[in-house]
């Protein structure tokens, strides 16, 4: 029986495909962000069935400017199945996280304009760190910080992430300096991400205080599987984390793709100014 | 300096008339359906308000937020920052834009909606400008049809002030331009 696709919601239920992913929720992280809210709001999920079993799962999120494309990496027939589906969808450029096996598939349907390799770490045993200078940021700070990534244009990030877990923050002189926090937080798994110090106050060891504040909410929260990506050729930000009980698990492509003449080719070149 | 409004393109009682013909023909269309409005924000919010008080047939309603970006690089993309929870597979969608210009960002919608598949879709927007279409869109139910002038109010604005205004009102083009 071949492989079917369809939208979560055309017969397949959220909880079914959620338990399906969670069964290694290592691997299947992203897509298990991407069925939470709020993210589940801007992110079209696919999933493929065979003979009525999920068999795999895709997502193409919307709530970065350039859409992110990540499918389940066990089997390139479900695969395939999953990207001509979503092909459909998909804009000129979209990025992507994938191992280097599924790399492969993807090329089929983008050609790469960048890519970089990135770890995957999990938190082993957490090493106590002071969270000092630290804090929490607050609700009524929220616009600090969205004006401070995106003067740095941290690119990982939406204000989404704010309504699903801890960010944590340094300030000088009553502007924020560093801050830390999570690009997504599920029962099984949460990711940390948004790790940013200004330029101006790096090696001080703030991102490290900050990044310990995440780290500590989250497991107050009971969170069992703590996990971050960062660029393999960051030894800095690498150093960091083993500091704080981080190991590496894996690695992954990152790539920026341009799609091929399957997928849909517009271009967009200008902003409308009424919007 | 605030630019000032130059003059006055669409009355307040034009709007409400228009839009009470908008909610009697929607209406007529989508009795027995399965309506979902979708607010495009922040544009859309008062004619949305309005438009689904004229309405006689019940309906689900929904809000979206979008970005558009433009970058050095040949392609720019749109980024939802408000989206969607309602299942919307076998809905029959509507959705409610302020203006429709270069079409950009209503087809990254209509392509995004499309996903759920939902029985129909189609858009109702105050304002049409034709003369700055760059995608292909189609408009089912449209206010008015302007030309290429930045207007703001009723839920349009520059640089987030004239929202409020009752009227769609043309701004000063020299101050726009100098961006003051």
């Amino acid at each position: 029986m071949p492989v079917l696709v369809k939208s979560l919601g055309v017969g397949v239920d959220r909880e079914a495909c959620i338990r399906w992913l969670a069964r290694d929720p290592i691997h299947h992280l992203m897509l298990l962000g991407d069925l939470y809210p709020p993210l589940i709001s801007v992110s079209e999920i696919y999933v493929a069935t065979d003979e009525g079993q999920i068999v795999g799962v895709g997502s193409l999120f919307r709530g970065f400017s350039t859409p992110s494309v990540i499918i389940t990496e066990d089997n390139p027939t479900v695969q395939n199945a999953l990207l001509t589906k979503m092909s459909r969808r998909l804009e000129s450029e979209w990025i992507t996280l994938s191992t280097c096996t599924s790399s492969s598939v993807l090329c089929q349907f983008g050609n790469r304009i960048y890519s970089h390799i990135e770890l995957q770490m999990l938190l082993h045993e957490p090493i106590p760190t002071p969270v000092k200078p630290a804090r929490l940021i607050q609700r009524e700070e929220f616009n600090s910080l969205n004006q401070f990534y995106n003067e740095h244009r941290v690119e990982a990030w939406t204000p989404l992430m704010f309504e699903m877990g801890p960010f944590y923050g340094v300030w000088h002189d009553g502007q924020l300096i560093t801050a830390a926090g999570i690009h997504f937080v599920t029962p099984f798994i949460a990711q940390i991400g948004n790790v940013f110090s200004h330029p101006r106050f790096r090696g001080q060891g703030y991102a490290t205080a900050a990044t310990a504040g995440v780290m500590n909410h989250l497991r107050g929260m009971g969170i069992q599987i703590i996990s971050l990506f960062v660029v393999a050729e960051n030894a800095p930000a690498i150093r960091i984390y083993e500091r704080l009980g981080f190991v590496k698990e894996r690695e992954l492509i990152f790539a920026h793709n341009v799609s091929t003449g399957s997928l849909r080719n517009e271009t967009f070149s200008a902003v409308n100014p009424n919007h | 300096m605030k630019p000032s409004v130059q003059s006055i393109l669409i009355t307040e009682s034009q709007i409400e008339k228009r839009v009470h013909e908008l909610g009697k023909q929607i209406s007529k269309d989508y009795d027995k359906s399965d309506l979902v409005l979708i607010c495009v924000l922040k544009g859309a919010i008062l004619f949305f308000a309005d438009l689904i008080r004229t309405l006689a047939v019940p309906a689900r309603y929904e809000f979206v937020q979008l970005a558009s970006y433009h970058n050095d690089t040949k392609s720019s993309g749109v980024q939802m920052i408000q989206g969607l929870y309602q299942d919307l597979f076998r809905a029959d969608v509507l959705i409610v834009e302020d203006i429709v210009d270069t079409g950009m960002t209503l087809d990254f919608l209509l392509n995004h909606i499309e996903s759920f598949e939902p029985t129909s879709v189609k858009v109702c927007s105050l304002l049409d400008k034709p003369d700055r279409r760059e995608v292909p869109v189609t408009i089912d139910y449209l206010g008015f049809k302007i030309p290429n002038s930045f207007v703001v109010g009723y839920g349009l604005d520059f640089a987030q002030h004239y929202r409020n205004l009752p009227y769609i009102g043309v701004l000063d083009g020299d101050s726009v331009a100098l961006g003051s």
